[in-house]
C-alpha cells in the first residue's frame, strides 16, 4: 500500500514552500502531489516532461496533480500511474481539517496514512488562532497534527521565535514541532525513511541549511520486544523524534515481522510478513533533531522494552 | 402581430399595490397588454382583433410563481431514486405520504422491492431519518432483499446503508471497505468522507446520461407541477458545467416546457483563489455566449462562505453549538472578500451561500468594505438561505443595501431537531428570520434550495407565515410573514432577487405573460390554508399549460 502524507495548514502558512521543496526531488523516491491548484507551486521548466492541464510529470519521476473538487477522483487517477508512486502526498485546502483529508489516506482502496503534517506560520499562527472567522478552523487544524512544523522563522527574533515554539507547544501538547524556514526540512522528517533494512549506520548527520540539525540513527537487536513495554517507552522518547521506522521482532508473534511506523505522536504496529528462513532480528531507524537524538539513550529505552 | 387574448378569471391578484385586484388580463405575443376589467380594456380591443378565453372564470390568477434558488442538477440526481421521507412529498408522479416509525419504513423499503419490475435493478431510496425511522443497518436491508443491490441514503445526504447485494454490486471488498474511519462495513454503513468510496462505484451509475436526463425530465415536471414560470439555478454548472448544459438544453429548452432558467454560475470553482480577475470575469460572462430562449446566463454569480445547513456544518458565532461543533469555510475568508470583489468591481449581483452568523457576518463584512472602497447603488448583493442569524445582522443588511432569499423550510423539518440537538430553541425559532427582515423593509425572497424542501412555493409561504414545524408547533411567531408579504416573495420579491422585476413577477402591462392559476384564492383562504390551494396549472409567455395532463 501507498503511504499518503497530508499537509495541512491555513493559508499562507507555508504548505506550498514546502511541497515545492519536495519536488525539486533530492529524496531518491518518486512522488505524487496533489494540490489545490498550481498556481503558486514553482517548478523549474527543465525539469517538467509534460504537463496534460491537470498533471506535470518531472524528469525526476514526482508528479504533480490538481485536485479540483475531486479528491476521490483525483488519487484514482495517481493510482492508475505506471509505475505507481512511492508516496502521495496531499495538501489539504487551507480551511480544511487535515484529518478529514487524512481519512482518504486511511480508507481509499490501495492507500494508507503515513501521517498529518499541520504547516503553522510563525508569525501569524498566534493572530489567526483569535480571528473571529477563522479561529476555531486553525485551532482544530494544529489539534490535528502529527507532526507540527513552525515555518517562517527567518522572519522572527530569536525570541519570537521561542516564544511561537512555546505557544505552539501549549496548543498541541503532544505534537512534536519541527523548526523551518523555507521549507529546509529533511525530506525524511515530512515523508520517512526510504528503506529499512540494510542500512548499518551509527548516525547519520542531514545536510540542512535549516534552524536545526537532523540526525537518523539506526538500532539492531536480535531480542524480543513487548509490546505493552515499546509503546510505555516511546512515550518517554524527547519531542525531537520526528519519525522512526522498523521491522520488529514482537515476543507475542515471533513468526512474523511487525512493522512499527512513528510521525510524530502517531505510531502504529502491525503484522508484517514471516520472518521465512531468516532469523527474526528488531531493526528500526530513528529520524530527529541532532540534540534529542541521543543514541545511548534511545538504545537503552528500547532494550528495556525487550523481554 | 397575433390575436389578442383575454383571460377572465374569478379574480386577478396582480401584485401590484396599485390596482392589486382585477378580473381579467389581456395578452398578445407572450406579453400583458392590460389588466383590469372587459370594460376598461375595451379600447383595446376594439383596435385589434381578440378573443375572450372564459376557462379560468371560476379560478384565480396570480403572477407566476418564482423561485429564485434551486438546483436542477442535484434534483436530476435524487429524482429517479425512491422518496422514502419522514415529510410528505407531493411529486407529479406520485404523492409520497409520510412514513414514520422503524417498521414502516421497512415496509416501505419492502413495497418499493416489490414494485420493481427488474430484480436486478439496484434500489436506491431516498430519506431515511434515524430520528423518524429508528437504525437501519447492513443486515436490516438483507432481510429485505439478499438479491437487489438497496441503497438507503440520509436525508440529509451524509450517510448511506447498503445491503449484501449492493456491495456485490459495487465490487467493494468489504474487509478493504472498513479500514476507512467512515465505513463502517459490518453495517454496511459509509458516511461524511466514506461517501466518497462509495460514490466511487455508484457515479458511472447515477450519473450515466439516460438516467440524468430522465432525472432531469422528472424535475421540468417537479417545477411545473409547482406552479412556478421562473427558477433560478443558482450554482449552474455544479457538477460538470458541459455536461449538465448539454442535458439541460436537451431537456428543458422544449416548446412544452413552461418556465425559464435563470442561470447563476459559481463565481470560482469551488473555494478557489482569483488568480487571475480578467480571465475570470472573462471566463463569467462568456458563458453568455451559451444562451437559449429559455436558459440565461446573466450579470449575476454566486459565492459560498459556510458550509451547508442540512449537513449541520454552518459556522455560528457565539455560543456556537449544543454539540461543541465546527463548522466549515467552503471558501477561505481571504479568497471569499477577493473574488467578491473582481465581481463587485465589475457590476455583478452577489448571491451569496450563508447558513450560519458568522457565515452572514463574512458576507456583510465584505460588503461593507467593498461598498467602502466603491460604493454602489441598487447593487442586489443578496444572502441566500439565511439559516441562522441576528437582529443586528439583519440592521446591518438594511444598512448595506443587502437582499435576503431566505429557505425558511429549515423552520419546518429542521426546527424541532436543531432545538434539540444543535442550537437550542432561542436560536432554532429565529431561524430564517423573515419578520425581522419585514420590519426592516428588505426585499426578501423564498426559496426552496431544492432538493432541500419541496419545490412548492405555495408551502414555502404556508411555513413563512405559520412557521409551524412538522411537529405541530409554531417556531418564532415574531418571525412570520404576513400573507401578504409571504405571496410576494414567492412572486415580485422574488423577481427582484433575480433581477427580473422590470418583466416577470407581478401582473401588469407590458410584463411577460406569466401566470400561476390557482383552485382557490389565497386572500380569501387565509395564511393556515395556503398549501392546500390546488393548482390548475400556469400560463407561460401567454400559453396555457394545465398541471393535470401529465398525472
Amino acid at each position: 500500500m501507498i503511504p499518503v502524507t497530508v499537509i495541512g495548514g491555513y493559508l499562507g502558512s507555508g504548505k506550498t514552500t514546502l511541497i515545492n521543496a519536495l519536488l525539486r526531488g533530492g529524496h531518491e523516491r518518486r512522488l505524487a502531489v496533489l494540490v489545490n491548484d498550481f498556481g503558486a507551486i514553482d517548478i523549474d521548466a527543465k525539469l517538467i516532461l509534460d504537463h496534460d492541464g491537470d498533471t506535470i510529470s518531472l524528469a525526476n519521476g514526482c508528479v504533480c496533480c490538481t485536485i479540483a473538487d475531486a479528491l476521490g477522483d483525483a488519487l484514482d487517477k495517481v493510482l492508475t500511474m505506471q509505475p505507481p508512486p512511492d508516496h502521495i502526498v496531499i495538501e489539504a485546502s487551507g480551511v480544511a481539517n487535515p484529518a478529514r483529508i487524512a481519512m482518504y489516506g486511511q480508507g481509499w482502496p490501495g492507500l494508507r496514512l503515513d501521517g498529518i503534517v499541520v504547516v503553522a506560520d510563525g508569525e501569524n499562527v498566534q493572530m489567526r488562532s483569535e480571528d473571529k472567522f477563522v479561529g476555531a478552523t486553525v485551532r482544530q487544524q494544529l489539534a490535528a497534527a502529527d507532526l507540527l512544523i513552525l515555518s517562517k522563522l527567518d522572519l522572527l527574533s530569536a525570541d519570537q521565535r521561542d516564544g511561537a515554539r512555546r505557544w505552539l507547544e501549549q496548543q498541541a501538547p503532544d505534537g512534536r514541532i519541527a523548526m523551518a524556514c523555507h521549507g529546509d526540512l529533511p525530506a525524511a522528517v515530512l515523508l520517512g525513511q526510504t528503506a529499512v533494512q540494510g542500512r548499518r549506520y551509527p548516525a547519520q548527520d542531514h545536510e540542512t541549511a535549516g534552524h536545526e540539525a537532523y540526525r537518523t540513527v539506526a538500532f539492531r537487536t536480535a531480542r524480543p520486544l513487548d509490546r505493552t513495554r515499546l509503546g510505555a517507552q516511546i512515550a518517554t522518547w524527547p519531542s525531537g523524534v520526528m519519525r522512526a521506522k522498523g521491522l520488529l521482532h514482537i515476543c507475542d508473534d515471533p513468526g512474523h515481522a511487525h512493522i512499527l511506523q512513528l510521525v510524530g505522536r502517531r505510531y502504529s504496529l502491525e503484522q508484517g510478513p514471516a520472518w521465512g528462513d531468516g532469523r527474526p532480528v528488531t531493526e528500526i531507524v530513528i529520524i530527529g533533531t541532532t540534540v534529542d537524538l541521543d543514541l545511548a539513550r534511545l538504545e537503552s529505552s528500547l532494550l528495556s522494552a525487550c523481554l | 402581430m397575433a390575436e389578442i387574448t383575454v383571460y377572465t378569471a374569478r379574480a386577478v391578484r396582480t401584485m401590484e399595490p396599485a390596482l392589486p385586484l382585477a378580473q381579467a388580463v389581456a395578452v398578445r405575443d407572450g406579453r400583458i397588454i392590460e389588466v383590469g376589467s372587459l370594460e376598461t380594456m375595451r379600447p383595446w380591443l376594439q383596435a385589434h382583433p381578440h378573443k375572450i378565453d372564459a376557462r379560468f372564470s371560476g379560478h384565480v390568477i396570480m403572477p407566476g410563481f418564482i423561485d429564485p434558488h434551486l438546483h436542477p442538477s442535484m434534483a436530476a440526481l435524487l429524482l429517479p431514486m425512491h422518496f422514502t421521507t419522514a415529510m410528505e412529498w407531493r411529486l407529479p408522479w406520485q404523492d409520497v405520504p409520510a412514513t414514520r416509525g422503524h417498521n414502516e419504513f421497512l415496509n416501505r423499503l419492502k413495497e418499493i422491492d416489490l414494485s420493481m419490475a427488474d430484480a436486478q435493478e439496484p434500489l436506491f431510496a431516498w430519506g431515511h431519518h434515524p430520528i423518524w425511522h429508528g437504525e437501519v443497518n447492513r443486515q436490516i436491508l438483507n432481510g429485505i432483499s439478499a438479491t437487489r443491490p438497496m441503497i438507503v441514503w440520509h436525508r440529509g445526504f451524509h450517510t448511506l446503508v447498503v445491503n449484501d447485494a449492493a456491495l456485490d454490486w459495487m465490487g467493494l471488498d468489504a474487509a478493504e471497505a472498513d479500514r476507512h474511519p467512515q465505513v463502517n462495513a459490518d453495517e454496511g454503513r459509509f458516511y461524511e468522507t466514506g461517501l466518497s468510496l462509495a460514490f466511487r462505484y455508484f457515479n458511472p451509475y447515477t450519473l450515466a446520461p439516460k438516467r440524468f436526463t430522465g432525472g432531469l425530465e422528472r424535475l421540468r415536471q417537479v417545477v411545473h407541477h409547482g406552479g412556478h414560470t421562473t427558477i433560478g439555478d443558482m450554482a449552474a454548472g455544479m457538477f460538470d458545467l458541459d455536461m449538465e448544459w448539454d442535458a439541460l438544453v436537451k431537456v428543458l429548452e422544449q416548446d412544452d416546457t413552461p418556465f425559464r432558467v435563470q442561470m447563476i454560475p459559481p463565481g470560482t470553482p469551488l473555494g478557489g483563489a482569483p488568480k487571475d480577475a480578467a480571465k475570470l470575469i472573462e471566463r463569467t460572462m462568456g458563458l453568455r455566449q451559451r444562451n437559449t430562449h429559455r436558459l440565461q446566463f446573466y450579470d449575476h454569480v454566486k459565492l459560498f462562505a459556510d458550509g451547508g445547513f442540512y449537513a449541520g456544518l454552518m459556522q455560528l458565532g457565539l455560543p456556537g453549538a449544543i454539540d461543541g461543533s465546527i463548522g466549515e469555510w467552503m471558501t477561505p475568508p481571504e479568497h471569499f472578500e477577493a473574488v467578491a470583489r473582481v465581481y463587485w468591481n465589475e457590476g455583478f449581483k452577489i448571491h451569496v451561500h450563508c447558513s450560519g452568523d458568522l457565515g452572514v457576518e463574512l458576507a456583510l463584512d465584505t460588503l461593507e468594505k467593498l461598498q467602502w472602497e466603491r460604493p454602489r447603488f441598487d447593487h442586489r448583493f443578496t444572502i441566500e438561505h439565511f439559516g441562522v442569524s441576528t437582529p443586528e445582522q439583519v440592521r446591518r443588511m438594511a444598512a448595506l443595501g443587502a437582499l435576503a432569499s431566505v429557505n425558511v423550510y429549515y423552520v419546518y423539518e429542521l426546527g424541532d431537531a436543531y432545538w434539540k440537538h444543535k442550537l437550542g430553541y432561542e436560536r432554532a425559532s429565529q431561524m430564517a428570520r423573515l419578520g425581522t427582515l419585514a420590519r426592516h423593509n428588505i426585499p426578501t425572497a423564498l426559496h426552496t434550495d431544492f432538493t432541500m424542501a419541496p419545490a412548492l412555493p405555495l408551502n414555502s409561504a404556508w411555513v413563512a407565515a405559520n412557521r409551524i414545524s412538522e411537529n405541530g408547533l409554531v417556531m418564532g411567531p415574531e418571525e412570520r410573514l404576513t400573507l401578504d408579504q409571504a405571496m410576494r416573495a414567492i412572486t415580485i420579491d422574488a423577481a427582484y432577487v433575480l433581477g427580473l422585476e422590470h418583466e416577470i413577477g407581478t401582473i401588469r402591462a407590458g410584463k411577460k405573460a406569466d401566470f400561476t392559476i390557482l383552485e382557490q384564492d389565497p386572500y380569501e383562504v387565509g395564511a393556515e390554508n395556503l398549501r392546500e390551494i390546488p393548482i390548475w396549472g400556469t400560463v407561460f409567455e401567454g400559453q396555457p399549460f394545465p398541471v393535470k395532463a401529465q398525472r
